[in-house]
């Protein structure tokens, strides 16, 4: 290894990829529950199995963007990270945070607001990690001496997920107590994560992969990537407004979230026609295959799960009809995936053969990851789509009971748990192309 | 355009949509008493909220649209269903709506959570005030809940008062949250067309002013009617 401490970055990703295998299975056990309602019932419900399956997902994620943040920063500044010995401390303290989350939920502490579930203390423990990791990074390019604009643009991703974990940590303030209003802040981090900050950190990240797998002018890159970000919070903070529609607000967010969300997919588009054109002006092919499928496949599901699966249901007119319904899930789950579940996967795939000094993962092993995953994503997605329309014609549209729409849509579920399973064979693959390879030493 | 204009327009623009968005807040936040009934937010309909969150509710329902996607939304089951059938369900999920936990097997259905009468009482409180926030009409519902949309679809115009007021008392009741009437409404008590046949008059009677007095495990509520609403009520059944 070069730098010493990309140990810290592969020991994230390790953690990450483990919390994934976790939430996967978690993803299993509330599929197979729609299909077979007594599967656990009483014992291990719906509700707690699905607060540990989005707990999971959040927490692997933030730690996979600790693990890139890291690996990025040490090659972009050239130096090691500041405080190796910080980093596996948060890195231990987000972990057993995260467990201990879960221990809670199994027996039954929550504070039972959706994705927010974690009880106050450990609310806290978050918020420290994730101070203690952005003063490490920050550091860590302080030391370096230059800031480049990939690592301006990630900071201000990464400080900016850290300002908008604050609204979460006060549901025992007092005004919370009207729903309107909790939910009202409630978006500040759920949306203002995922459509604004942690895009930027997308973008910094997908703007690194490029730059090693391309080779092209960094200017250019660089231009590129500003003006993308800028689409980010242009269109993505005002287009908080489309969860505003049916909460109790005035009725001019319809028109302000209509509008401004709607503008959102130009980011999306805009970092995959980047993305694509990056590649092809690169005449020299890098030899990590797997690695530029990854980053290819991160962008065009991106543009597919949050551009076109979330346009489809942004303006009000449709949104009354499919709000709350498995649309939302499907949508839910082509853009965590595509976006950041993908980046992250592509900066395992691209920095792990790199800290050992090799060309890539085993090629066979981790391109039939990508395919598995993929394919199974795909099934989910579709299979939620038919079951969404059906549910908001039926039930929205036609007025027939809930239950009475669900008890017809069993195929749709069988299907969506068939795509699960799939999806579950990818990740073993990807974990088997991980460490197929052995555990990077120090050089 | 050069990489320093871009990073500037990145900076400005952002800026701009930032102090916007906090204006809007800021206005937003002044309409929530009226949006929401804020006066009617009392102790009990807070009580109700922790109720709500205690158990993951959210986990399973959505709530003016978020939420999980596995069970029914609940903006407005205060007017769809009403108190009573709230109480009684919440007291016992599976015999409510399925009658028997036979009859529920591979069905999807709610957990008995041994919820306690106190909290049953916050969680309708809550469910009440919840069902008033001005959301612009969602979710989308018929205009007067599904008993009137029947009589409605049926062009059913009853012309002697009594039927009349027995008619708006099943309604105002939500009896239709636990039986069919005209083929619309739950399966948790039988169908009420031509219940009037079935039994005999003095049952029929019995049921709605006592329905423990004839089967001692129902689940049907104590409307506690007087003498003429039961009568009204038995003239509207009979033309069923
Ligand atoms: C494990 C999933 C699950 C959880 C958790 C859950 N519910 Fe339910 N709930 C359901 C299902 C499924 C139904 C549909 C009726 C049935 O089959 O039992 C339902 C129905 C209801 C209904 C009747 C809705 C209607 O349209 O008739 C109410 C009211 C309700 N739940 C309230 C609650 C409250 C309050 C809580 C929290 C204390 C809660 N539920 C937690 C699954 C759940
Ligand atoms: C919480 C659900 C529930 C609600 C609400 C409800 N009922 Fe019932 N009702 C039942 C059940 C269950 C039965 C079946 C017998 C039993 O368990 O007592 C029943 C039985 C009856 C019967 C006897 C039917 C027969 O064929 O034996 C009549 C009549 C009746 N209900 C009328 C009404 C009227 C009128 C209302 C509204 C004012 C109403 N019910 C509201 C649950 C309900
Ligand atoms: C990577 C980016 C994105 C991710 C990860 C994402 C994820 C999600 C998730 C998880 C939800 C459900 C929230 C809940 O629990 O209620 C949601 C809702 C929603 N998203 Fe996205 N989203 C992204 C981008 C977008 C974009 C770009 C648009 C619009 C063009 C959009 C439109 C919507 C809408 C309208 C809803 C509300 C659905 C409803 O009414 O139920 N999303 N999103
Ligand atoms: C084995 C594969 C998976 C299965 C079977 C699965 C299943 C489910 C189910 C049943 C739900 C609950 C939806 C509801 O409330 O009805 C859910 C929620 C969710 N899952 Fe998955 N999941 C899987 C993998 C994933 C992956 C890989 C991601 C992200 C990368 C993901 C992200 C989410 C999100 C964001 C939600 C919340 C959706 C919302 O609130 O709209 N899941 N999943
Ligand atoms: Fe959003």
């Amino acid at each position: 290894m070069k730098y010493q401490s990309h140990t810290v970055a592969y020991y994230h990703f390790v953690a990450a990829l483990l919390l994934l295998a976790l939430q996967v299975v978690a993803g299993l056990v509330i599929g197979a529950q729609y299909v077979f309602p007594d599967f656990l019932y009483q014992t291990l419900d719906f509700n707690t199995v699905r607060t540990i399956h989005i707990n999971l997902l959040i927490v692997w994620i933030l730690i996979g963007f600790m693990g890139a943040s890291y690996y990025l920063v040490v090659e972009e500044s050239e130096t090691e990270v500041w405080s190796p010995m910080l980093a596996h401390i948060h890195l231990v303290a987000f972990v057993l945070g995260g467990v201990a989350a879960i221990v809670g939920y199994l027996l039954g502490y929550t504070d039972g607001r959706e994705f927010l579930e974690q009880p106050f203390i450990i609310k806290v423990a978050i918020a420290l990690v994730v101070v203690a990791f952005v003063v490490n990074v920050i550091m860590t390019i302080i030391k370096g001496g230059r800031w480049t604009s990939v690592e301006v643009v990630l900071v201000l991703g990464l400080v900016g997920a850290a300002l908008f974990f604050l609204p979460a940590l006060g549901n025992h303030v007092g005004a919370l107590d009207n729903l309107s209003v909790d939910k009202y802040f409630w978006w500040w981090t759920v949306h203002l994560w995922v459509e604004g900050v942690w895009e930027l950190i997308m973008g910094a990240l997908l703007s690194f992969l490029l730059l090693k797998l391309t080779g092209v002018d960094r200017e250019v890159l660089e231009k590129w990537l500003y003006v993308i970000v800028g689409l980010v919070f242009f269109s993505g903070i005002l287009g908080t407004g489309h969860h505003y529609y049916w909460e109790g607000y005035p009725s001019y967010w319809l028109w302000i979230g209509g509008i401004m969300s709607a503008a959102e997919p130009f980011a999306f588009l805009g970092m995959t026609i980047y993305a694509f054109s990056m590649l092809e002006k690169a005449g020299r092919a890098h030899p990590n295959r797997a690695a530029i499928y990854f980053t290819l496949g991160c962008a065009l599901f991106a543009f597919l799960g949050a551009g076109v699966w979330g346009l489809m249901h942004t303006l009000p007119q449709v949104n009354k009809w499919t709000h709350g319904s498995q649309i939302t899930a499907s949508h839910g789950h082509l853009a965590f995936f595509g976006a950041y579940a993908m980046i992250n996967l592509a900066m395992m795939t691209y920095a792990i053969p790199a800290m050992q000094g090799r060309e890539g993962f085993n090629k066979r092993t981790a391109l039939i990851a990508f395919w598995l995953m993929a394919i199974g994503m795909t099934d989910m997605t579709l299979a939620l789509f038919g079951a969404g329309v059906v549910q908001s014609f039926m039930e929205r549209y036609n007025h027939m009971p809930f239950m009475d729409v669900q008890n017809q849509m069993w195929l749709f579920y069988a299907v969506r748990l068939a795509g699960g399973v799939i999806f579950a064979v990818g990740v073993g693959y990807f974990i088997k192309a991980f460490f197929e390879r052995g555990v990077p030493r120090a050089a | 355009m050069t990489k320093n204009s871009a990073r500037n327009w990145f900076f400005i623009g952002s800026f701009a949509c930032m102090i916007i968005f906090f204006g809007l807040t800021i206005h937003t936040m002044t309409t929530i008493p009226a949006y929401t009934n804020s006066d009617k937010l009392t102790a009990e309909v807070v009580a109700g909220k922790k109720v709500w969150e205690k158990y993951n509710c959210v986990g399973c329902h959505t709530l003016i649209g978020e939420g999980s996607y596995y069970a029914p939304e609940l903006k407005d089951i205060y007017s769809q269903k009403g108190p009573d059938f709230m109480r009684a369900f919440l007291k016992d999920p599976v015999k409510v709506w399925y009658g028997s936990a036979e009859a529920a097997r591979g069905q999807r259905k709610m957990p008995n959570f041994g919820l306690s009468d106190q909290e049953i009482a916050h969680l309708v409180a809550f469910f009440e005030w919840v069902d008033k926030i001005d959301t612009h009409n969602w979710p989308p519902r018929p205009q007067h809940g599904t008993a009137q949309a029947a009589s409605a679809a049926a062009g059913m115009t009853a012309a002697d008062p009594q039927v009349a007021q027995g008619e708006a008392l099943v309604q105002a009741k939500a009896c239709t949250a636990c039986h069919k009437i005209k083929g619309v409404g739950g399966a948790i008590g039988p169908d009420l067309d031509g219940v009037s046949q079935r039994l005999d008059l003095e049952t029929l009677q019995q049921r709605l002013v006592n329905p423990k007095a004839v089967n001692p495990e129902s689940v049907m509520p104590n409307f506690g009617f007087s003498e003429p609403e039961v009568d009204a009520i038995m003239a509207y059944l009979k033309t069923l």
